[in-house]
């Protein structure tokens, strides 16, 4: 419906193709650049998941060393928060002059701003453990390492799953940043020649891929997490009767 | 020389620091023991450190003064020989029934498939064979606690604490599984602490009641129930029953102990 009306729109006033091009053009576009859209796809793609692959790696042991003590809530929090707070757009020119114009930037941005959700959800999940849990293990005189990981780290897992869907969408938007500021390939650059060049129908072109990006990417930490935690799947059957 | 009994608190008392930093008295001097194979109730109002006490038996918390003793050594952390079970079957939701029975079995290394085998046994003790690969989120609340019945059990310990097991639970499951426990307990007899905040399942399921006071938590007075055993549901609407409950009623309803003349 919103295509016809925007074809219809484009075509009716005669919108010139650098103001508003019509989803044909944009179609047409794709259609002809395909061979180095996909390279400009593959290179975002890859910042985008190698930041949220470091995201995850450091996120997760960072929850657990945040929940281990009160000391170390108390000292890292802060930080975590005020890194939080710097916007990634203002960091992105100073990490281009640290790492250079190659794809480390752009996944080091992508990482910090993939990461916070990461270490606050997880840290959550840590926390949120039943009393009566914990007596229990006690009880049972578990150690530290074994209530960590059986009790702390599998209750934690749906918060960090949630979090990794947030996570993954914002680490497209930190490589687009990165790329953004400089570089010579992937989804962003292109949309920066693109409009530069007037040439609003790649532009449009590698916007939409980009959307196209995070959604699956979004569908498949969601395929990830279905595969990983099976208990905690939306109940499809209802329970059984009786005691 | 007599047996020490199994368990015994000896002048127990434990005060908790509140959030904002007052200090509350939850036990105020409790003394009782239970000798060995001694099925004790223990009553009280809601508040009155019940759970508490089966907590300071288990080592995870420690009384401000006073001692506890398990066979005459006193309580200093946690206890390997004791099973037990909460008002909330607490079950872990990453794993399935299995699992969660077999779960101390991990923590403790004991063998793995002797602990299956006994795992299973329990399982089907309690009516759930079939369910063994269902995660707890699709069972509901009564199997959920015949899990955490099975979980306490699994290591044979000879002590079982229990704390208001079925207090979460609709009134007919509550009695299915008040008679489970009778049968299991006739089973694999042991020495349980049952606390509870109804007075006639303390009655059904205890050789004795301790009643406990309002905060602080005192002993008001130990009732023993001279019902026979087996027991069943059927023995609620005997006078000697009602009587026992009467009476329970009425210490619950008192004055600390020591305030009487």
């Amino acid at each position: 419906m919103l295509v016809i009306v925007w074809q219809a729109t484009t075509r009716l006033w005669d919108i010139p193709l650098w103001l508003l091009p019509a989803p044909t053009d944009i179609a047409r576009a794709a259609w002809e650049a395909r061979e180095t859209l996909l390279a400009h796809v593959w290179v975002t793609l890859y910042e985008t998941l190698a930041g949220f692959a470091v995201a995850v790696a450091v996120g997760v042991p960072l929850a657990a060393l945040l929940v281990s003590s009160d000391v170390v809530w108390r000292a890292l929090y802060p930080i975590l928060a005020a890194i939080q707070s710097i916007p990634k757009t203002a960091i992105a020119p100073l990490l281009l002059v640290w790492f250079g114009a190659g794809e480390m930037p752009k996944v080091i941005v992508a990482f910090l701003i993939a990461f916070f959700p990461i270490v606050v959800n997880t840290a959550t999940g840590m926390v949120l453990v039943e009393e009566d849990l914990l007596h229990l293990v006690r009880s049972l005189s578990a150690s530290r390492l074994q209530v960590f990981w059986h009790i702390r780290l599998p209750s934690a897992l749906p918060h960090t799953f949630g979090a990794c869907k947030v996570a993954v969408t914002l680490a497209v938007v930190g490589a687009v940043i990165g790329e953004f500021v400089g570089a010579d390939s992937g989804l962003g650059y292109l949309i920066l020649v693109a409009s530069s060049q007037l040439k609003t129908d790649l532009a449009f072109v590698a916007i939409l891929l980009l959307a196209v990006l995070g959604m699956v990417l979004f569908w498949a930490v969601e395929a990830v997490e279905r595969l990983a935690l099976p208990w905690c799947l939306p109940e499809t059957e209802s329970r059984p009767v009786g005691l | 020389m007599p047996r020490p009994p199994r368990i015994e608190f000896r002048e127990v008392r434990k005060t908790f620091a509140t959030r904002s930093g007052e200090q509350v008295e939850a036990l105020g001097g409790v003394s009782f023991e239970a000798s060995q194979n001694e099925f004790v109730t223990i009553v009280g109002a809601s508040g009155c450190g019940k759970s508490t006490l089966l907590k300071l038996v288990a080592g995870v918390i420690a009384p401000s003064a006073g001692e506890i003793l398990l066979d005459g050594r006193q309580v200093v952390g946690p206890q390997p020989d004791l099973g037990m079970v909460f008002q909330s079957p607490v079950l872990l939701r990453w794993k399935n029934v299995l699992d969660n029975v077999l779960f101390p079995a991990v923590i403790l290394g004991l063998d793995r498939h002797e602990a299956h085998e006994r795992a299973l046994a329990l399982l089907r003790l309690v009516g759930l064979q079939g369910f063994e690969r269902k995660y707890p989120r699709e069972l509901s609340g009564g199997m959920q606690q015949r899990v955490a019945i099975c979980r306490a059990l699994l290591f044979r310990p000879s002590i079982l604490l229990m704390d208001e097991p079925f207090g979460a639970l609709d009134a007919m499951t509550r009695e299915e599984l008040s008679v489970e426990l009778l049968r299991i307990w006739q089973e694999e007899v042991k020495t349980v602490l049952f606390v509870t905040h109804s007075i006639p399942e303390a009655v059904l399921l205890g050789h004795r009641v301790v009643v406990i006071t309002r905060r602080p938590g005192r002993v008001a007075a130990v009732v023993p129930v001279e019902l026979p055993s087996p027991r069943d549901l059927a023995m609620a609407t005997r006078p000697d029953f009602q009587a026992c409950v009467a009476a329970i009623r009425r210490q619950i309803d008192a004055r600390p102990a020591e305030d009487l003349p």
